[in-house]
């Protein structure tokens, strides 16, 4: 298993790579833990990947997104599906976890 | 959280942010990072801000407004005459604050319309940073007076932004330089933007930046090129001025596009309503110099305020868009005789010197943090005395924060109430100076005239802004003052419009605050009870007594709408909690840990 | 740097430094008005410039507004009043006039808001001036720079006696009145 990206997705974080004028950054995705909130997803751009990273990359070489999760984050983020969602209601990141147990109303955070 | 740098400029705007240790501007879907200060109201009440709102200004001219800048914090008895020059209709009822007539719509102030601006320039950091900023710099031109400022940090606070700093714009841009990675030196800053010209003259000494005199024009700019190139291709300042609303801002936004082209290709083509008119380079040249030379003069006076001639400015930088025409540049290099810095974009050096700014006070910078910044204040502050004379306080070009104290006495006997009247300027007579602020001291003992010693302490702080307090000596009495801003908008006024704002818009901030905080807290409360369910046994010492005490007071509060008191429960029963969640996260991640994969430790979790 | 207060107002911790070395709380400025104190200098005319700077630039670093965006408002609030003490300390200090002035009388500024007393004879010289300025237009600007450079000099002389352990510093205040006149008179005649 691994970690996937949906097409919609892999363009958001390319347009957001541009407004931050930072192309040659990686997405940063992982997993924090606030208190007992549960866990809730993270994203950022990161200049490089650290040294355990799990590396992840999307899309041609001219246009690449590469993902990179941190080797904690991954124990609960194997197999995650992301997608961009641009909904009346709701526009961002949503996470489909195949290891959440219940996920709140907003997709952006989760136990297990 | 990162902090934000914001260049809220006369004619276009920029967020800037700095990461990873480098000031990048933000850019729109178009990969634009200016935005154009240009906001029109629709008559259903949504607002329609940057470049589609300059566009299409010619086709809205009495719902755009554009150049907004040049009214903040004014009186309308002094905007008059921008009021016609940029055409605006201002409410002729409101004689405190200048408010603008919009057609179909209530009438809006000018902080309000810069709200509208910074708003924008907020959601476009929060869609980048995945999150609120931290808290802004805002920039400012050094020449702007306690009332222009004032309204500027109000329009950052109606647009839900926390100013860490009002900066001078050739401060930053001195900082965007990174003048302050030199050993040392004087430099100035020459800044014509589009509405604005600033000189300031600054001294850079182990890494303690200082501004030591500023001087400019807050009527001199890149419009007035674009002005002057409009008369001209209209044929005479009289021609323009009978052209109707509409077709005069065609005629200006045809002239903007055609100086850009005149630079490059040495002449271009003004689209006017008797048809194309096409103007030479030099006749352009011709017709911008005598705005030139009024920024000559201003430069003159700025190093004679710092004791200072041209030949002993180490380096000049050029800040603002209209400084890449050819002839400014020139104009520039024969007033210092040295050819002046050019190397960043001029139209985002100020918003990224804002953002190192804004970096370096979130005192984890990797940039320079033995940086500090002193910058003076532009105009004397002083009070209206018998006669109308101004009595200065704090001169022109003091260093800030800066403190002040004089004493005052009565005129008459037993009188308990006196009037003082703030003034900023550097003119002798109060009335020919900006009024800030009257005040009125209250209960007063009875005295013989002369008697009363009222002591009265003006305090500047590092953004520029006056405090006052006073006292009475003999008595101790602190006597009551009522500040009633001359222009500008009063505490009330802010309320007032941040209450309309939750009335009228559900993308207001404090009551979309207030909901998160509900949600945040809801979702807290969801989880400590389920984990308490689940591994009570983990709890130590009082644990279990603290965290539902914590709980059972976050309960209560999501009732009400103090949302600062929810966020800070949510916030303490987060804190009471962590050493819990750890030893939950810690007994997961051993499991998983010890020799089996994730998935399995997935499916464990899961089931539990 | 002057030591000025005993204890932190936070932890009660003995200082001498503008912050607490025990928890960091920046203290309230001193209380004493005194410019030299603040900047921990003898009380003495010749001062070195660059040296106040250091100085200046030392305890700015340590006390700006600046520097305590994040803390609480108890210190953002001393941070804002120990800057702007030090501020108009180094007003005081840099202008010889002002030093001069302290030095001598404990003020930087004429004990007289409508402008400082002056004696008789100095007045009469003054109207003499203006006199020969009509007959000979230039004369007053001429005979008021050289009297400057005159009062700047006898300032000079009094206060490097005083400095020596000779002397007093009694017709200082006078000296500064006279230049303060003088002063004013060049400033609203300009050079032709």
């Amino acid at each position: 298993m691994a970690v996937e990206l949906t097409e919609r997705a892999i363009s958001r974080i390319r347009e957001l790579a541009m407004k931050r004028q930072t192309p040659d950054h990686v997405f940063r995705l992982g997993i924090r833990g606030g208190g007992c909130s549960g866990l809730s997803y993270y994203v950022d751009f990161a200049p490089a990947a650290a040294e355990k990273d799990k590396v992840f990359n999307f899309g041609p070489d001219d246009g690449k997104v590469t993902v990179v999760v941190d080797r904690k984050s991954y124990l609960f983020l194997n197999g995650i599906v992301v997608d961009w969602k641009t909904e009346l209601m709701k526009t961002g990141f949503e996470f489909i976890n195949p290891l959440a147990k219940t996920s709140c109303s907003c997709g952006e955070s989760f136990t297990v | 959280m990162a902090n934000i740098g914001i260049d809220l400029g006369t004619t276009n705007s920029l967020v800037a942010v700095v990461m990873n240790g480098r000031a990048r501007c933000l850019l729109d879907d178009a990969g634009a990072s200016m935005l154009p200060s240009a906001v029109r109201y629709e008559a259903d009440g949504s607002v329609v801000v940057g470049r589609a709102a300059r566009d299409e200004a010619p086709r809205h001219p009495h719902r755009t407004f554009t150049s907004v800048k040049r009214f903040m914090g004014r009186a309308p008895a002094d905007c008059q005459a921008d009021a016609a020059l940029f055409r605006v209709k201002m409410d002729p009822t409101e004689a405190r604050f200048v408010r603008f007539l919009v057609e179909g719509h209530a009438p809006v102030t000018p902080v309000e319309v810069s709200a509208e601006v910074l708003k924008l320039l907020r959601a476009r950091a929060v869609e980048c940073l995945f999150g609120e900023p931290g808290g802004a710099v805002i920039t400012v031109p050094a020449y702007f007076d306690d009332a222009q400022r004032q309204a500027t940090k109000d329009a950052a606070r109606l647009a839900g932004l926390e100013v860490l700093r009002l900066l001078n714009e050739p401060t930053a841009a001195a900082i965007a330089y990174g003048l302050d990675k030199r050993g040392g030196g004087t430099f100035a800053v020459y800044d014509l933007g589009g509405g604005t010209f600033d000189i300031s003259i600054l001294k850079l000494d182990d890494g303690v930046f200082q501004v030591l005199s500023t001087a400019g024009d807050t009527h001199l700019g890149g419009d007035d090129f674009d002005r002057a190139l409009a008369e001209l291709a209209a044929g005479g300042a009289d021609a323009a001025a009978k052209l109707d609303d509409g077709a005069f801002r065609g005629l200006v936004a045809s002239a903007r596009a055609a100086k850009h082209q005149l630079s490059e290709h040495g002449a271009a083509t003004v689209a006017t309503a008797g048809g194309d008119v096409k103007v030479s380079l030099d006749a352009f040249e011709a017709s911008i110099l005598p705005i030139l030379e009024r920024t000559g003069a201003s430069c003159r006076r700025a190093l004679a305020d710092a004791g200072l001639t041209a030949a002993q400015v180490d380096a000049v930088v050029l800040v603002g868009g209209s400084t890449r025409v050819p002839l400014v540049r020139r104009h520039v290099a024969t007033l210092f005789g040295r050819e002046p810095y050019c190397d960043l974009d001029p139209d985002e050096v100020v918003a990224l010197g804002a953002a190192m700014q804004a970096d370096i006070l979130s005192g984890n910078s990797q940039l320079a943090d033995d940086m500090l910044l002193l910058d003076v204040i532009p105009l004397s502050l002083g009070l209206e005395v018998m006669g109308g004379v101004t009595e200065k306080f704090i001169p022109r070009c003091s260093t800030i924060p800066v403190n002040a104290h004089q004493t005052f006495t009565t005129h008459v006997d037993n009188q308990t109430v006196v009037d003082l009247h703030v003034v900023q300027g550097d003119r002798e007579l109060a009335s020919q100076n900006r009024s800030l602020a009257r005040f009125e001291l209250r209960g007063l003992p009875p005295l013989p005239a002369g008697v009363p010693r009222v002591r009265v302490e003006f305090t500047v702080d590092a953004d520029g802004l006056l405090h006052v307090a006073a006292k009475e000596e003999h008595t101790g009495i602190e006597a009551k003052i009522d500040v009633k801003p001359s222009y500008g908008l009063s505490e009330e006024d802010i309320e007032r419009m941040l209450e309309d704002a939750i009335d009228h818009a559900e993308t207001d901030v404090d009551e979309r605050l207030l909901i998160d905080a509900r949600v945040e807290a809801e979702g807290i409360l969801a989880a400590i009870h389920k984990a308490l369910a689940t591994d009570s046994g983990m709890l130590v010492g009082n644990e279990a007594e603290v965290i539902q005490e914590v709980a059972t007071a976050l309960q209560a509060s999501m009732t009400t709408t103090e949302r600062e008191r929810i966020s800070a429960l949510s916030k303490k029963l987060d804190e009471v909690s962590a050493p819990f969640a750890q030893r939950r996260i810690e007994r997961d991640l051993t499991l998983a840990l010890s020799g089996r994969d994730a998935d399995e430790v997935g499916a464990q979790m899961g089931l539990r | 740097m002057a030591s000025h207060r005993s204890v932190c107002f936070s932890c009660r911790e003995p200082v001498q430094a503008p912050s607490c070395v025990g928890c960091g709380a920046l203290q309230p400025p001193p209380a004493s008005p005194d410019p030299f104190v603040l900047f921990g200098l003898p009380h003495r005319y010749h001062i070195d410039a660059a040296d106040l700077d250091v100085r200046y630039r030392t305890i700015a670093r340590a006390t700006h507004p600046d520097r305590f965006v994040s803390r609480p408002a108890v210190e953002r609030r001393m941070a804002l009043q120990w800057t702007a003490a030090l501020n108009e300390a180094r007003r005081v200090l840099k202008d010889d006039r002002t030093r001069a002035r302290w030095l001598a009388t404990g003020r930087s500024a004429p004990r007289e808001s409508g402008g400082p007393a002056l004696d008789p004879a100095f007045l009469a010289e003054i109207f003499e001036w203006r006199e020969r300025d009509e007959d000979e237009p230039g004369v007053m600007r001429e005979l008021a720079t050289a009297s400057r450079q005159k009062l700047f000099r006898k300032i000079e002389t009094e206060f490097s006696e005083w400095e020596g352990g000779s002397g007093t510093l009694d017709h200082i205040e006078d000296h500064l009145n006279r230049l303060t006149y003088v002063e004013g008179l060049l400033r609203s005649h300009p050079e032709a």
